[in-house]
C-alpha cells in the first residue's frame, strides 16, 4: 500500500516511537519472513509486534481479517488490540495526509478492527462457533469451577473411586503427595487428564508403562469425559483439542484459507497442543506466502505446573523448520528500556550466576543491556535483612512511609540520593512487595510478612492483596455466607445431617460454623439498612427461618432463588453495594450458585413445603457453600480494574508478570529463619515437586519424549526464572528484603537460597555469591 | 531524584451495544453492577428468553440455508425449504437451544414461559422466516469500529473506544429479485423514505445497497416521552449502519429492520399493555394504532374483569406491530453515533470517578422506572427505587 519509508517517515513520526536496530528489524521484516523473537524484560515486545502487524498491514497491504495474534491472558490481549487500533488510526491519519487517490481509497476501506487477536482459547471458541459447519452446536465452553465440580461428583464419584486406597497410593506416588484423600484425588486426576491433552501424550504407551492402578485413574477420566459429551459442553483442554481436531480434518476453511500471518506472544508458556494448533496454521499461511512470528523469554517461563513446555520455545527454530519446513530469522531483543542500568545489570548477573542454568536457555542469547543507559545517578539495589520479621515488617513500612511522605536520604558512592514519589503524580501505589506467594498467614498459622505489612501500614494507608486472605476469611464473606446458612438451615440440622452422611471435611464443618457466628454477631449488633422506611436485618432472618412471609396476605411461594436471598441480605451489608472489592466477593459468590446448576439439581432454589424442601437446603449447602468454604473459589481480578490506585500493591511474583512499577520489593527470605526442609523448595530445592515428577513421566509418552533436563534441575530452573521476573519489575528502585542473622546483621547465607546468589552445584557453606554485583548495592 | 509514576495501560475499552449502552441507558447502576460487576439476575426471563429467541432464529436460518445451497447445486429440495416447519423439525431446533443455554447456566425458570416462548419460536420461523430467509445474504456478521473518545484527553482512559454487535444482512440483489407478496420487502416498501430508492434498484437490477435486521426478544415499544425504548433502538440500529458501512465489500445501508418478535403471540401482559395504551391512553404514545376488527377487539375487552378472553389480533396487524422499519441516512446516523458518543462518555466518566475512590452510587446515575425498578434485584440498596431498605422476606 504504502512504501517502507513512508510507513517507517511518516507512520512512526506520528507516533512518536523510535525504534533500536533490531526492534527495527523485527518490525519490518518482510511479509513471508518467519521470525522467532527472543525479547528480554523490558524491551518492546508488545511494540513490535504491534509495529509488525502495522507494518504487514500498511505497507504489504495485507487484509487485516487475515492476520491473528494470540497472547497468553485476555489483559495482554486487550492491550495488544488497543495499541493495534489506536496506534493504527493515528498512522491511518498521518498516511491520509500523504496519499494518492489509489492510496486514499485503500486507506478509506481500510477495518484495523478485523484483526482477530485473543487468547488461544477466546480464538479456538470464536472461530468454532462463527466458522462452524452446518449441524454442528456452538461450542459451550465451562470455566475451571465448573469443570472442578463436574469431574469431582460425575469422575470421582460416578466411578465410585472414592473409596479405592489403591488408587490414592498410586498418585501419591506418581505425584509425590504426603497425603491423598478424595478431594486430593480429584485434584491430581484432573491434573493429570490436563497433561494427557496438552503434552498429546499416547495413552495406551503411558498406560503400558504404569500398574493396573492406572486403569482405575482413566475410569474417572473416561466418566468425566463421557458427561461432558453428554451435556455437549468442552473445558479448556477439549476446547483447544477440538480446535486442533477441526484445524487437521480441514472444516475450518473458511477461516483458515484467507489466513496471511499469525503472531503468538509469550511463546514460552505453550504446550505440546497448542504447538501443534501454530503449526497447523503455519503450515496454511506459508502457503499463503505469509509467517507466523513468535515472541517470548525462556527466562521469563513460569507456567509450567499448568502445562507449559520452555523447550518448544528454545527449540522453536528447528522445530518450526522441522514441522513446517520453514526456517525461522532469530532476533534478539536484548536492550532492556524499563529499568535502571543497576537493575538491568543486577538482572543479567543473577540470570546467569548458576552456571548450570545456561543449557536450558535458548542458544546464544544475549545478555540483557540497558537501553536508559544515559540516565544519571540511578539508585543502587536496595536491600533490608532483619532479625525477625515483625522487625522488618517495621523497618520495612517506616522506609515506605518515608518515601511515599517526604523523601529517604542516602549516601551512595555517587553522593546523597534521596527516594520520593513523584510529588504532584506520585502515590503508594507505585510501590509493590511481591512475594513468591502473598498469603497472610503461613500454613502454620503464624503472620507473614503481608499480613504485617497491611497492619502496621493501616490506618495511613490500604493495601492492595486481592489473593492475600483466604476468601472465606473476609468478613463480608463470612456475614453473608453465614447468614444464608443461618436462613436456609436456621437449626443447623441438615448441615449436621450432610456432614455426617458424606463426611464433609472437618475445616469445612468449622468454616461454616465460624459463618454462624459472624452472622449471629452481626445480626446483634442491629445494622441499618439505608432508606426510610427500613427493615431490621433480624426481622429479615427470622421470617426466613421460619418461612413466613413478611408482606402480609402472602404465602411463601415453593420455590425462592437463592440469588434473591442473597441480594436481599446485601441490603445490610453495604461492602457489598458501594466497594469495588466488596462487589468482587459477591461475584465470585453469584458465580458459584449460577455455576452449580451444571451439577446441582434444584437450580440454586430453596423449596418448602414439597418433599424435596430439605433436600434444596442440602443441596445449596453441598454444592454451593461448600465449595466457598474450601477455598475453591477465586476471584475475577479482572473486575478489580476501578480498584483505587492509591495502595500499596502486594502481589505474587505470578501476578506481577507482565506488569511494572517504579519501586518492587522483592521478598527472598522472611520466611526462611531456619534451613527447614518444609520450605527448601521455595529457595533451594533438594527434590523435584510432583510437576516436574508428573511432566518426567507423561511427557516420556509424547511426542517430544523424555526430558532432557533431569526434573531437579527443572525446579531450579523454575525458581532462578521466577524471581528473575520479581527483579525485572522496578522501573528506579529494587529492594531485596530477608532475614539476617543477628550477629552480622548481613542476610542469612548459611541457607541455601538462589536468591543470595547459591547456584545448585556448589553446596559448601560459602557456596554462594553475594551480592549478586559487587558494587551499587547498598543495604538500608 | 524522584520516582517514575506508574503508567496505566493503554487499553481501548470495547463496548458492545446491546450490552453496554443499551443497558446503561435503561440504568446506569444496574449497568453497573449486572454489566460490568458481572452479577446475574435472580429472575433471568428476559435474559433467557432473549437468549432462546436468538438461538432459534439462528439456527433456524443456518439449517435452512445449508438446504437451500444444496438445492441450489441440485441436490434435491429439502423439507425445511417449504414452510410452515414441522413441529419436529423446530422442536429439534428448539432443544438444542435450551440445552445449550443451560450448559451456560442459563435457565428457564417455569413451565408457562417455556410454551409461551416455544409459541413464539414456531411463529417466528413459520410466518417472519418465510419471509427473511430467503433476503439474508450473511447472518451473524460482526460488527466492530473505533470512535474517537468523547472526552478531553487524560479524563479518560484512551482516546478511542471500541464499539461492536452483530446483524443480519440482506442485500440489494435479493430484494430486487424477492416476489411482490414477500413481507419483508412490503414493509420496506411501505416506508416511504425506502420506497423510492427499493423501486428504482427493482427496476434497475442495479444500484446495490443493504438493509440490516435485529431481533429483539419484546412486543414494539411505544413512543411514550418517558420511556425511550423504541428510540434507543433505533440509534442502535442506525449505529449498526455506521458500522457496517465501515467494512470493506459493504454497500450504503439504505434501512435497518427491528423484529419485534413477542408480538407475533402476544402475552396477556403484552395485551393489556397495548389496550392501555390504545383504550386508556387514546392511543396518545401508540406507535403503530389498530384499525377495524383489531380496534374492536380491544375495545371490547376488559383485561381487569375477570374471564375476560384476551382479543385475538389478525396475523396482518401482528406482523405490522413486528416488522419495525428505521430508515437510514447520513443524517439520522450521524445523530445516534453522537448519543451513543454521549453515554459513552457517561460511563466512562463513572468508571473515573470511581477508580478515584467514589462509592458506586455516587459514580453511576440510576434511573426510576417503577415497572423496571419492581423486578430490579438491586432495589433494596438503590435510593431512588423507591424500595431501598424494604426487601420482604422472600
Amino acid at each position: 500500500m504504502f512504501t517502507l519509508n513512508d510507513f517507517l517517515n511518516t507512520g512512526l513520526n506520528a507516533l512518536g516511537k523510535q525504534l533500536d536496530v533490531n526492534q527495527h528489524r523485527a518490525a519490518v521484516a518482510p511479509h513471508n519472513e518467519s521470525l522467532f523473537l527472543v525479547a528480554g524484560p523490558g524491551s518492546g515486545k508488545t511494540t513490535v509486534l504491534t509495529l509488525r502487524v502495522l507494518k504487514l498491514v500498511f505497507v504489504d497491504g495485507i487484509d487485516p481479517a487475515t492476520i491473528l495474534a494470540t497472547t497468553f491472558t485476555r489483559r495482554a490481549a486487550a492491550e495488544l488490540r488497543s495499541r493495534i487500533l489506536g496506534w493504527g488510526d493515528k498512522i491511518k491519519q498521518a498516511l491520509g495526509v500523504i496519499a494518492d487517490n489509489v492510496q486514499k481509497g485503500q486507506l478509506q476501506n481500510l477495518d484495523l478492527n478485523r484483526i482477530l487477536t485473543g487468547t488461544l482459547d477466546s480464538i479456538s471458541e470464536t472461530v468454532l462457533r462463527d466458522f462452524r459447519g452446518p449441524g454442528m452446536s456452538p461450542p459451550v465452553v465451562i470455566d475451571e469451577f465448573v469443570a472442578r465440580g463436574l469431574f469431582f461428583r460425575k469422575g470421582v464419584l460416578g466411578a465410585g473411586a472414592s473409596g479405592n486406597d489403591s488408587l490414592k497410593d498410586y498418585l501419591k506416588n506418581l505425584c509425590l503427595e504426603n497425603r491423598v484423600n478424595t478431594p486430593i484425588m480429584a485434584n491430581l486426576a484432573r491434573e493429570i487428564r490436563s497433561r494427557l491433552i496438552h503434552d498429546l501424550v499416547d495413552r495406551d504407551s503411558f498406560k503400558a508403562s504404569q500398574t493396573q492402578e492406572v486403569d482405575d485413574l482413566f475410569g474417572i477420566i473416561d466418566a468425566y469425559d463421557n458427561e461432558l459429551q453428554k451435556q455437549q459442553l468442552l473445558d479448556f483442554p477439549l476446547l483447544e483439542q477440538a480446535f486442533l481436531q477441526n484445524l487437521k480434518a480441514k472444516t475450518l476453511t473458511r477461516f483458515t484459507e484467507p489466513l496471511k500471518a499469525v503472531l503468538v506472544d509469550e511463546y514460552q508458556d505453550t504446550n505440546q497442543l497448542q504447538e501443534a494448533i501454530y503449526f497447523e496454521l503455519a503450515k496454511i499461511i506459508v502457503e499463503n506466502e505469509g509467517s507466523i512470528t513468535v515472541v517470548g523469554d525462556d527466562d521469563q517461563s513460569l507456567y509450567r505446573f499448568r502445562g507449559a513446555t520452555v523447550e518448544l520455545f528454545r527449540d522453536f527454530k528447528t522445530r518450526l523448520t522441522t514441522n513446517v519446513g520453514v526456517q525461522p530469522t532469530t532476533i534478539y531483543l536484548n536492550t532492556n528500556y524499563r529499568s535502571t542500568p543497576v537493575i538491568v545489570e543486577y538482572c543479567a548477573t543473577y540470570v546467569q550466576h548458576d552456571p548450570n542454568y545456561i543449557p536450558s536457555r535458548v542458544v546464544g542469547k544475549p545478555s540483557l543491556r540497558a537501553g536508559k543507559s544515559n540516565i544519571a545517578n540511578s539508585f543502587p539495589v536496595l536491600t533490608m535483612f532483619r532479625p525477625d520479621v515483625d522487625t522488618l515488617a517495621t523497618d520495612l513500612i517506616r522506609f515506605i512511609l518515608d518515601v511515599v511522605n517526604n523523601g529517604r536520604q542516602l549516601t551512595t558512592s555517587n553522593g546523597q540520593m534521596n527516594i520520593k514519589i513523584d510529588p504532584s503524580n506520585g502515590s503508594i501505589g507505585d510501590i509493590a512487595l511481591l512475594c513468591s506467594t502473598p498469603n497472610e498467614y503461613s500454613s502454620g498459622g503464624n503472620k507473614r510478612l503481608p499480613l504485617l505489612i497491611r497492619e502496621k501500614l493501616q490506618p495511613a494507608y490500604e493495601v492492595f492483596n486481592p489473593r492475600g486472605q483466604d476468601f472465606s476469611e473476609i468478613t463480608t464473606v463470612k456475614r453473608l455466607c453465614g447468614l444464608i446458612l443461618e436462613c436456609i438451615d436456621p437449626q443447623g440440622t441438615i448441615q449436621l445431617d450432610l456432614s455426617q452422611r458424606y463426611r464433609l471435611p472437618s475445616e469445612v464443618i468449622e468454616t461454616f460454623n465460624t459463618w454462624r457466628n459472624t452472622a449471629e454477631d452481626f445480626i446483634k449488633s442491629n445494622p441499618l439498612a439505608l432508606g426510610k422506611n427500613r427493615h431490621s436485618l433480624r426481622d429479615f432472618v427470622i421470617a426466613w427461618q421460619q418461612r413466613q412471609p413478611q408482606q402480609s396476605g402472602s404465602t411463601w411461594p415453593e420455590t425462592v432463588s437463592l440469588l434473591k436471598l442473597l441480594y436481599d441480605l446485601i441490603t445490610w451489608i453495604p461492602e457489598m453495594q458501594e466497594d469495588v472489592e466488596g462487589l468482587v466477593y459477591l461475584e465470585a459468590i453469584t458465580r458459584t450458585i449460577t455455576q452449580s446448576a451444571h451439577f446441582s439439581s434444584f437450580d440454586a432454589e430453596i423449596q418448602h413445603n414439597t418433599l424435596y424442601s430439605d433436600k434444596s437446603v442440602a443441596a445449596a449447602i453441598n454444592d454451593i457453600l461448600m465449595p466457598l468454604a474450601a477455598g475453591q473459589i477465586e476471584i475475577d481480578e479482572d473486575l478489580l480494574e476501578t480498584a483505587p490506585r492509591d495502595r500499596l500493591n502486594i502481589l505474587s511474583i505470578h501476578q506481577a508478570k507482565g506488569l511494572e512499577f517504579p519501586m518492587v520489593i522483592v521478598d527472598v527470605g522472611s520466611d526462611f529463619k531456619t534451613n527447614h526442609v518444609s520450605q527448601k523448595f521455595r529457595r533451594y530445592p533438594d527434590r523435584p515437586g510432583k510437576t516436574h515428577k508428573l511432566e518426567t513421566t507423561l511427557i516420556a509418552h509424547s511426542p517430544l519424549g523424555t526430558p532432557s533436563r533431569t526434573e531437579l534441575d527443572r525446579a531450579f530452573d523454575d525458581l532462578i526464572r521466577q524471581y528473575f521476573v520479581a527483579f525485572s519489575r522496578p522501573q528506579d528502585v529494587l529492594l531485596l528484603v530477608g532475614l539476617c542473622d543477628p550477629a552480622t546483621n548481613q542476610p542469612k547465607l548459611s541457607i541455601p537460597n538462589i536468591t543470595l546468589g547459591w547456584d545448585r552445584t556448589d553446596k559448601s557453606p560459602n557456596g554462594h555469591r553475594w551480592p549478586i554485583i559487587p558494587t551499587n548495592i547498598i543495604a538500608l | 531524584m524522584t520516582l517514575s509514576t506508574r503508567s496505566e495501560p493503554y487499553i481501548i475499552p470495547s463496548y458492545s451495544l446491546t450490552g453496554d449502552l443499551l443497558s446503561y441507558l435503561q440504568c446506569g447502576r444496574q449497568y453497573r453492577y449486572q454489566n460490568r460487576g458481572a452479577l446475574p439476575p435472580s429472575k433471568p426471563v428476559q435474559l433467557w428468553f432473549g437468549q432462546f429467541i436468538h438461538g432459534v432464529l439462528e439456527e433456524a436460518y443456518r439449517r435452512w440455508r445449508t438446504q437451500h445451497d444444496d438445492w441450489i447445486e441440485g441436490n434435491g429440495m429439502g423439507s425445511l425449504l417449504n414452510f410452515p416447519w414441522s413441529s419436529l423439525d423446530i422442536e429439534d431446533i428448539q432443544n438444542s437451544v435450551i440445552k445449550r443455554l443451560a450448559a451456560q447456566g442459563i435457565i428457564y425458570r417455569n413451565r408457562a414461559m417455556l410454551d409461551l416462548a416455544r409459541k413464539r419460536a414456531d411463529e417466528s420461523i413459520n410466518t417472519i422466516g418465510l419471509h427473511l430467509f430467503p433476503l439474508i445474504d450473511q447472518a451473524e456478521v460482526r460488527l466492530q469500529g473505533n470512535r474517537k473518545m468523547p472526552l478531553s484527553p487524560g479524563t479518560a482512559r484512551s482516546d478511542y473506544y471500541e464499539i461492536s454487535g452483530v446483524v443480519d444482512v440482506l442485500t440489494s440483489f435479493q430484494l430486487v429479485s424477492a416476489n411482490a407478496s414477500n413481507r419483508i420487502l412490503q414493509a420496506l416498501m411501505a416506508d416511504s423514505g425506502v420506497k423510492s430508492t427499493l423501486t428504482a434498484a427493482r427496476a434497475q437490477s442495479k444500484k446495490q445497497f443493504e438493509i440490516i435486521v435485529d431481533y429483539k426478544g419484546m412486543r414494539l415499544p411505544s413512543r411514550n416521552p418517558n420511556n425511550n425504548t423504541l428510540e434507543h433502538y433505533e440509534w442502535q440500529i442506525q449505529t449498526y449502519a455506521w458500522l457496517r458501512n465501515k467494512q470493506a465489500n459493504s454497500h450504503p445501508v439504505l434501512a435497518g429492520i427491528l423484529l419485534f418478535i413477542n408480538e407475533l403471540v402476544p402475552s396477556f401482559g403484552d395485551l393489556e399493555d397495548l389496550y392501555k395504551e390504545v383504550i386508556v391512553h387514546k392511543g396518545a404514545n401508540t406507535t403503530l394504532l389498530p384499525t377495524g376488527l383489531d380496534l374492536q377487539a380491544l375495545q371490547n375487552w376488559n383485561p381487569n374483569k375477570r374471564g375476560s378472553k384476551p382479543p385475538t389480533l389478525s396475523l396482518e396487524y401482528r406482523l405490522a406491530r413486528t416488522i419495525h422499519i428505521v430508515p437510514i441516512n447520513q443524517t439520522t446516523v450521524g445523530n445516534s453515533v453522537q448519543q451513543f458518543d454521549g453515554v459513552v462518555a457517561e460511563i466512562e466518566t463513572s468508571i473515573r470517578k470511581e477508580s478515584k475512590g467514589s462509592n458506586i452510587s455516587n459514580s453511576w446515575r440510576s434511573v426510576h422506572n417503577s415497572r423496571s425498578c419492581t423486578v430490579c434485584d438491586f432495589k433494596s440498596f438503590c435510593d431512588t427505587s423507591g424500595e431501598q431498605g424494604t426487601p420482604y422476606a422472600p
